[in-house]
């Protein structure tokens, strides 16, 4: 037996697996017979160790360059550098379908494992809900895009290679994050569909899908974070973010999770916003389908879109059944799901929440619009119309500082409502910090209004936040107490609430350089030549050398330039890269980037003209370091936030 | 060698899945008793908020919970696969009592 056959075979079981989960819970359900339900219970254990070594399968023929399975074949080559087998699994729509379910299994197993034990009553429901999610893709393997699909006969000696801008490190982690978090959304969906169903949908379960949310919620944004690092340095497009289709389909699920572990909070606390969490969760899955319907050979065309196929239609037709499968829960158990709670002050933590979500909510519906607009102009009046940045930035830019000014308020409000007194006291000193920084920079620039309100609201926001830690420290400070003790003390007490503002001050770094780029970069296009002098800013540039190396997959032109000081000594070497690849038609852009806290000097050579000419693109990009420090402080703010109060107990 | 691994992870599955059938009584009575823990835990934490609420007094409050414990018991000996919502049962009992 090959080892495509051992592998497909192992895709079957799973499928077959699937199929006795969901049947066996039913079963289970109607007649109250636990031994079916645990032995349903089994066979969802079970799906994850059949498509860990089915997938196991999939990397070893990566690895032995079998070259008769068709998918090796398409993602890989003799040449290839075996670290790059993992990233080859997935280059693929169907190693990619394979490691979602591999992912899916995995969660599966994670949450029947860890859950708490008072949602014994929802279990079955919810191995049913997620067993149907995990068949759903091995199905789709199964009978349309089997990965261990073989040549019959001329087996070819050596592979297509793998697509080559994947040969970045960024791969190694951005695509897998991106996929497992759009792919893992299902989680808080089945363990809420799963409450639903069963009645039980009050607080006991609560912090378990606050949790699983948390975790999912933070791998998409790492996964998101990582993609525009990896635009940022492989793509040339001289920016981390182009509201690219793939990009978006990423962003609004993450979006609507934003919204749903805030809204969580206050349904915890206060047993309100039910039914509007339950719309959230529920628009959070749907959206995720939408993505994977978008990325797999749906209508929109998109610059970095490595999974296509012609697949589009089925993943359609399971986001439509999605769509219409959380409507018929949501009007079925409307009543077991509202609650009578309403909000008693418009100047309350919950309103703050509501109001954060209504922005979060208009910058989905924006980015959803401007990605389905071109499609309905295409069908209705076959006129083709694309959607670009400008639209999206003029669109969501003033929402986004909406919610930045938002942030800065809300953890300033009570819950049930604030007082006068506490209102001052709690926004007298953050205000005027805002309102100096503002002042500051509206008159010391000629940059639009927007760019002085913007730092503005970052200024509001970091200062809210050092005010609360200072106050808290401060209350814990008693005698002789070290303030750097207190501070830690006051973290540790509240995980869950500085955790977040953790995460917060993550969010300024990135809005400081998203500032930075919109509104401060300066930039030039120009032909140069070999020993020619450009300036820019501070900088003076000399254009070294530019050598061109043939490789047996690649051609691939290096251009060296000299960072000069005012003394016209060498202070910096960098190296840009234009490289074509053949076999893919292809062309790869890497700049040349010095990065330091205050400004990126990004050097792109777009186009070599001849042997010693070529077209720059050249940009001083202020404050982007920021936003990639923004990433380890993000992943340490949501950690701080998931600890268990007692780890050991816990 | 691919075929035994094959043939392996088929008869662990097959094995993983009867294993509850085979184990019957033993499972029955393990999972009755955790879930009888469970539900007296929440139905004792809802009556002690309630008692703290000053909904009920403290001589309902034991009542309940003296009732609470008596079902729990039957139910166990009784072998019944069906879970009742036994909060149902109690909020009955409370607005007699009351």
């Amino acid at each position: 037996m090959s080892i495509s056959n051992l592998g497909l075979s192992l895709l079957v079981i799973t499928m077959n697996l699937c199929i006795y989960s969901i049947i066996g819970s039913i079963i289970g359900i109607r007649l109250g017979n636990s031994q079916i339900k645990l032995s349903a219970k089994n066979a969802a254990y079970c799906t994850f160790f059949t498509t860990l070594i089915s997938s196991m399968c999939l990397i070893y023929a990566f690895v032995t360059n079998d070259f008769s399975i068709k998918y090796v074949f398409m993602h890989s080559n003799l040449s290839m550098d075996p670290a790059y087998t993992w990233v080859a699994m997935y280059a693929g729509n169907e190693g990619s379908l394979l490691y979602i379910a591999l992912v899916i299994s995995l969660s599966i197993l994670l949450v029947l494992l860890f859950k708490p034990k008072d949602m014994y009553e929802s279990e079955p429901h919810l191995i049913a809900i997620m067993s149907g999610f995990l068949l759903f893709f091995i199905g789709v393997m199964v009978f349309f895009a089997n990965p261990f699909d073989t040549f019959q006969t001329n087996i070819p000696s050596d592979g297509r290679g793998m697509n080559p801008l994947l040969a970045h490190p960024g791969m190694f982690s951005h695509p897998p994050l991106l996929m497992a978090g759009l792919a893992t959304i299902s989680i808080p969906f089945s363990l809420i569909t799963s409450m639903i169903l069963t009645g039980t949908f009050r607080n006991n379960g609560l912090d378990f899908v606050r949790t699983t949310s948390l975790i999912v919620w933070s791998i998409l944004g790492v996964g998101l974070l990582l993609g525009s690092w990896w635009a940022y340095t492989i793509l040339g497009w001289g920016g981390y973010w182009v509201w690219d289709p793939i990009e978006n389909v990423g962003l609004m699920p993450w979006l609507v999770m934003t919204a749903f572990i805030h809204s969580i909070i206050v349904q915890r606390r206060r047993g309100m916003f039910r039914v509007w969490n339950v719309l959230l969760i529920f628009l959070a899955f749907v959206l995720a389908q939408f993505g994977m319907f978008i990325n797999r050979g749906g209508p929109v065309v998109s610059v970095h879109s490595f999974a296509a196929s012609t697949l589009g239609y089925i993943f359609l037709g399971f986001m439509v059944f999605s769509a219409l499968f959380c409507s018929l829960i949501f009007i079925a158990n409307y009543n077991k799901i509202y609650s009578e709670n309403k909000i008693e002050s418009v100047i309350s933590r919950e309103a703050a929440f509501l109001i954060n979500n209504f922005f979060l909510l208009a910058i989905t519906f924006v980015t959803l619009w401007g990605l389905i607009f071109p499609l309905i102009n295409e069908v209705f009046y076959n006129e083709t119309v694309t959607v670009g940045a400008p639209y999206y930035n003029a669109v969501n830019g003033p929402v986004i500082l909406l919610l930045l000014f938002i942030m800065g308020i809300g953890p300033n409000l009570s819950w049930k409502g604030t007082s006068n007194s506490n209102l001052k006291t709690n926004l007298l000193y953050p205000s005027l910090i805002a309102i100096i920084t503002f002042t500051l920079f509206f008159l010391s620039s000629n940059k639009p209004i927007m760019s002085s309100l913007a730092l503005s609201s970052i200024a509001l926001v970091l200062s809210t936040i050092i005010f609360e830690w200072f106050r808290g420290s401060r209350s814990l400070i008693k005698n002789g107490t070290h303030w750097l003790y207190a501070f830690f003390k006051l973290i540790s007490n509240n995980r869950k609430k500085y955790g977040g503002y953790i995460v917060h001050i993550s969010i300024l770094l990135i809005a400081l350089g998203v500032v930075g780029i919109n509104f401060y970069q300066v930039k030039i296009d120009k032909v140069v030549s070999v020993g020619e002098r450009i300036e820019i800013g501070n900088y003076k540039i000399e254009i070294a050398e530019i050598n061109e190396n043939n490789f047996n997959d690649r051609r691939e032109k290096v251009a060296t330039f000299l960072i000069l000081d005012s003394n016209e000594n060498i202070v910096n070497t960098l190296e840009g890269n234009n490289t074509f690849y053949p076999t893919f038609n292809m062309a790869s852009i890497r700049a040349g980037i010095l990065s330091s806290p205050i400004e990126d000097l990004y050097i792109i050579p777009s186009d070599f003209i001849d042997n010693d000419t070529m077209k720059l693109i050249i940009s001083i990009n202020p404050l982007v370091w920021w936003m990639w420090v923004g990433g380890p402080i993000f992943i340490l703010g949501t950690l701080i936030s998931l600890w268990p109060r007692n780890f050991n107990k816990s | 060698m691919n075929l035994f691994i094959l043939i392996s992870i088929s008869i662990a599955c097959v094995v993983f899945l009867i294993f509850p059938f085979y184990r019957k009584t033993e499972f029955r009575n393990d999972n009755q008793q955790s879930y009888s823990e469970i539900r007296k835990e929440k139905v004792l934490f809802e009556l002690t908020s309630e008692l703290e609420n000053g909904t009920i007094t403290n001589g309902q409050f034991n009542e309940l919970k003296e009732e609470l414990f008596k079902i729990e018991s039957i139910r166990i000996s009784s072998n019944n696969e069906e879970i009742d919502p036994i909060e149902e049962i109690i909020k009955t009992k409370k607005n007699q009592d009351v």
